[in-house]
């Protein structure tokens, strides 16, 4: 538990630099802002207290965001299955026309994917990250980085192929 | 790189372009780590305690000197237990910070300091013990703050719903108002949006507002008997509704899929006639037992001549009714884990262990109201 004052002071100033970037990934985590903000909250509560066992500071960030990761797939293993969290009311139409809606479509298609493969997604396109980063921040091997991608895209461009809303399908 | 790569690359940038106002993370981050942290000190002290207590009894047990010990209450609930008595403000510790003559009628402690409703029916804030200013109208019913406590949103007379994100170095909060929902009553917040309830000729309706559109039009949902609760920890909401059997059956609902129940069981002996602290009176068969749920949507406390908390967690996979709290007409949830009940204070441990604790006695005809705390 983080007692040190000089840790303490390092990890405030980390959380007031990196926080809006931290959210933004817990956004695409969680598919809302709200319950993004619990997410940063409790990730970083866990770190904070995990302090003293963190060894590499540079590598706090990557600490961070994989609590982040693993704690939303946890709590989207205690929720029911099928739903679809999305910020628009069920009722509003989408425009076929319009890109911005061919972008919610694929949005609320990759927020109905297992947690774990949307967080791949989310770590190789948006975040960045190498295959074996990637693996690297799952503690996963990058065998499965690579196979839990594949099975997310080949999910994605069958139900966007299904999907009236999108104009000329993807590839 | 291949188009559906191109699209998830544009898309997530695009969905994260717009941050919405966030309060520092450390105002809540440290108060938790530290609760957390005191937590696991007093359950590893109290669990060394307790090790040598059994030692030092089977000692006195060998040697035929047995003595009773008291009940071991090594974490008591009322250091987080804070109420206003007539117009002063009454901390854990017994502190008391006069009012100013603010006859109060509602009251929150959230991290960035005191919420409170005046007779006046305006939201104020307080903040180490000096009043800041006025937030936001609170003049139809009681404000909603968010589970963490960072937001609140509440109405005016003409069902304008104002919505406002505390700050915890400014003084002020930034609101705005949302579109006019006359006769509409808050429910809770779900992430970033607010459920309201509704009540039609044929029972209650329920919609979800996204507060970051307020012109956006709202689609009711309407189940008419069902009574949503509150906000579950796990992105659901929480609700009741009529069984065939004449009780009352635990409804999990997805509020984003027109508030369809997704789960719900029946079995867990909820007695029929509930009351809901907060409800509009409808249907008149809704006054009878008290059911609240607690500020995080952990439990749901029932009150049917015997209190019984219902940890929520676990509701649908292994049902767990915690007894041990005392019984009286009315209580409240004061934070995520404790309630008052009469004159006392009672916590429920994750573990199912129930503390509990009398509160001092106040003087005869006073008026006491408990503070709820949101994210603490």
């Amino acid at each position: 538990m983080a007692d040190d004052p000089v840790r303490d002071r390092e990890f405030r100033e980390f959380v007031s630099v990196r926080a809006p970037a931290l959210l933004r990934t817990a956004y695409l985590l969680t598919g809302d802002w709200g319950h993004a903000e619990d997410l940063l909250q409790t990730s970083l509560v866990k770190v904070y207290l995990a302090l003293h066992r963190i060894r590499d500071w540079g590598a706090i960030e990557g600490y961070v965001r994989r609590v982040m990761v693993n704690t939303s797939t946890s709590w989207w293993r205690r929720r029911w299955r099928g739903e679809l969290p999305t910020a628009e009311l069920p009722e509003s139409r989408v425009d076929p026309f319009d890109g911005h809606a061919e972008r919610e479509t694929l949005w609320r298609q990759v927020l109905s994917l297992p947690a774990r493969q949307r967080a791949v997604l989310v770590l190789r396109y948006y975040e960045d990250l190498s295959e074996v980063d990637t693996a690297r921040l799952l503690g996963i091997s990058v065998g499965t980085v690579k196979s839990q991608a594949s099975r997310a895209l080949a999910t994605l461009r069958v139900r966007l192929s299904d999907d009236p809303s999108v104009v000329g399908g993807v590839s | 790189m291949n188009r559906l790569e191109t699209e998830l690359r544009e898309m997530f940038a695009a969905k994260t372009r717009e941050v919405p106002a966030m309060s520092d993370p450390m105002h809540i981050v440290l108060p938790r780590a530290r609760r957390i942290r005191r937590r696991y000190r007093t359950g590893l002290a109290s669990a060394i305690a307790v090790v040598v207590i059994l030692t030092l009894l089977a000692g006195f047990r060998i040697g035929g000197h047995f003595r009773s010990t008291p009940p071991v209450s090594p974490n008591p609930p009322h250091d987080s237990v804070e109420m206003i008595v007539n117009d002063e403000l009454v901390r854990p510790d017994g502190t008391r910070i006069p009012l100013r003559g603010r006859q109060v009628t509602w009251a929150a402690r959230v991290p960035a300091g005191l919420l409170f409703v005046d007779s006046d029916q305006r939201l104020l804030e307080m903040r180490e013990d000096r009043l800041i200013h006025g937030i936001l109208p609170g003049e139809q019913q009681s404000p909603v703050p968010s589970r963490n406590g960072w937001r609140v949103v509440t109405t005016d007379r003409r069902g304008t719903l104002f919505h406002g994100t505390l700050s915890a170095t400014a003084g002020t909060a930034r609101h705005g108002a949302v579109g006019r929902h006359r006769a509409a009553q808050i429910v809770g917040w779900y992430g970033q949006h607010v459920v309201l309830r509704d009540v039609t000729d044929t029972g209650m309706r329920y919609a979800l507002v996204d507060l970051s559109h307020p012109d956006a039009e709202l689609g009711w949902a309407a189940d008419g008997q069902m009574v949503l609760l509150g906000e579950s920890r796990r992105r659901f909401y929480w609700g009741l509704k009529p069984s065939a059997d004449a009780g009352q059956c635990l409804v999990r609902v997805a509020p984003e899929r027109r508030f369809e129940v997704v789960e719900e069981a029946c079995d867990l002996g909820l007695p029929a006639d509930v009351a809901i602290p907060g409800t509009i009176e409808w249907p008149s068969e809704l006054s009878g037992h008290q059911v609240a749920l607690s500020p995080d949507g952990r439990y749901l406390a029932v009150e049917d001549g015997r209190l019984r908390v219902l940890d929520l967690d676990t509701a649908f996979s292994e049902p767990r009714w915690i007894a041990g709290c005392p019984a009286s007409e009315t209580f409240t949830w004061v934070a995520r884990d404790t309630l008052v009940s009469g004159n006392t204070a009672c916590r429920v441990e994750p573990s199912g262990r129930v503390t509990s604790e009398s509160l001092p006695p106040q003087p005869a005809g006073a008026r006491v109201l408990y503070v709820t705390s949101y994210g603490l």
